[in-house]
């Protein structure tokens, strides 16, 4: 993986170049199942593009999807907040968006080693899971269907899609925390 | 002083009885990551994201399963070309409205 240490000299410029146009596309995709929208998907990366390019300097080149996509939750945040103002009754008003900024992006990225073995025990624990969750995955999060579509093709209830593709992500996510490759500190 | 804003604003999210508990934003975590929550929840999960690191934590790598698990899905191509262009630009250009 190319990281900064293996660049020293890069500009931000070339940075952002080697480490956030490679993303774009799976940036993209995580935007669209979190907003089921492509227009506002579209605008969601555009607005993490900007923020990485901002924090381009400070970013030291390690997971930059992990990075990138810590991003994208925050700007996702953002989004919603500037849409329902009303609901943030913050005594420091008109400082919302610095909540955002006081934390960095970057301590997600250290506790989660994103890359190949990543992959690996993800793809592992999919296999491994009965094939009722592993079906609703498959169709949801690899298919890119929605909760109904999934119904649907399944023959099940909404709900038990649910229920079964959150209980099918805990278990993948349980075996992360069981590798060592994310912390455990997160509650189940 | 930056530092201080920030410990009053966690100390703030932790008493501040609108905000959800983290029991209730687990189990409404995955759904927010779906995009299959209302507005009003989304609003307040986002928020408890924002301001709890273990739940924010949680939500990444919830974010980064979604992500390795979509793989080569396809995406619409003309997205993903504005939005490279728009990267090429940033490179480029730098901000816009930046001197």
């Amino acid at each position: 993986m190319a990281t900064a240490q293996d660049h020293p000299a890069l500009t931000d410029e070339a940075a952002f170049e080697l480490y956030v146009l490679p993303e774009v596309d799976v940036l993209l995709r995580v935007a669209l199942s979190m907003t089921r929208n492509a227009a506002d998907a579209e605008d969601l990366v555009q607005d993490t593009m900007l923020r990485a390019f901002r924090g381009i300097s400070r970013f030291d080149g390690r997971y930059p999807r992990a990075w990138l996509l810590t991003i994208l939750r925050n700007a996702h945040v953002n989004r919603n907040r500037r849409r329902r103002p009303e609901l943030l009754r913050d005594a420091d008003a008109g400082t919302s968006t610095s909540i955002l900024e006081t934390q960095t992006p970057y301590d997600s990225a250290e506790e989660i080693a994103v890359g190949q073995s990543f992959d690996h025990v993800v793809e592992d624990a999919l296999a491994r899971l009965p094939d009722r969750y592993r079906r609703v995955v498959e169709l949801v999060d690899i298919e890119g269907l929605s909760y109904r579509g999934a119904a649907e093709s399944l023959g099940v209830p909404v709900g038990t899609v649910m229920s079964r593709l959150h209980r099918a992500r805990r278990r993948i996510r349980d075996q992360l925390v069981a590798s060592g490759i994310v912390s455990g500190g997160g509650r189940r | 002083m930056r530092a201080l804003r920030c410990l009053r604003r966690r100390h703030r999210a932790h008493t501040d009885s609108a905000m959800l508990a983290c029991e209730a934003v687990v189990e409404l975590v995955q759904l927010y990551l779906d995009g299959a929550t209302d507005d009003l929840t989304s609003e307040q999960v986002g928020y408890h994201l924002d301001m709890c690191r273990r739940c924010g934590l949680q939500a990444d790598v919830y974010l980064q399963i979604k992500a390795t698990l979509s793989g080569d899905r396809p995406v619409p191509d003309d997205a993903v070309e504005r939005l490279r262009r728009f990267g090429e630009q940033l490179a480029g250009q730098g901000l816009p409205g930046a001197p």
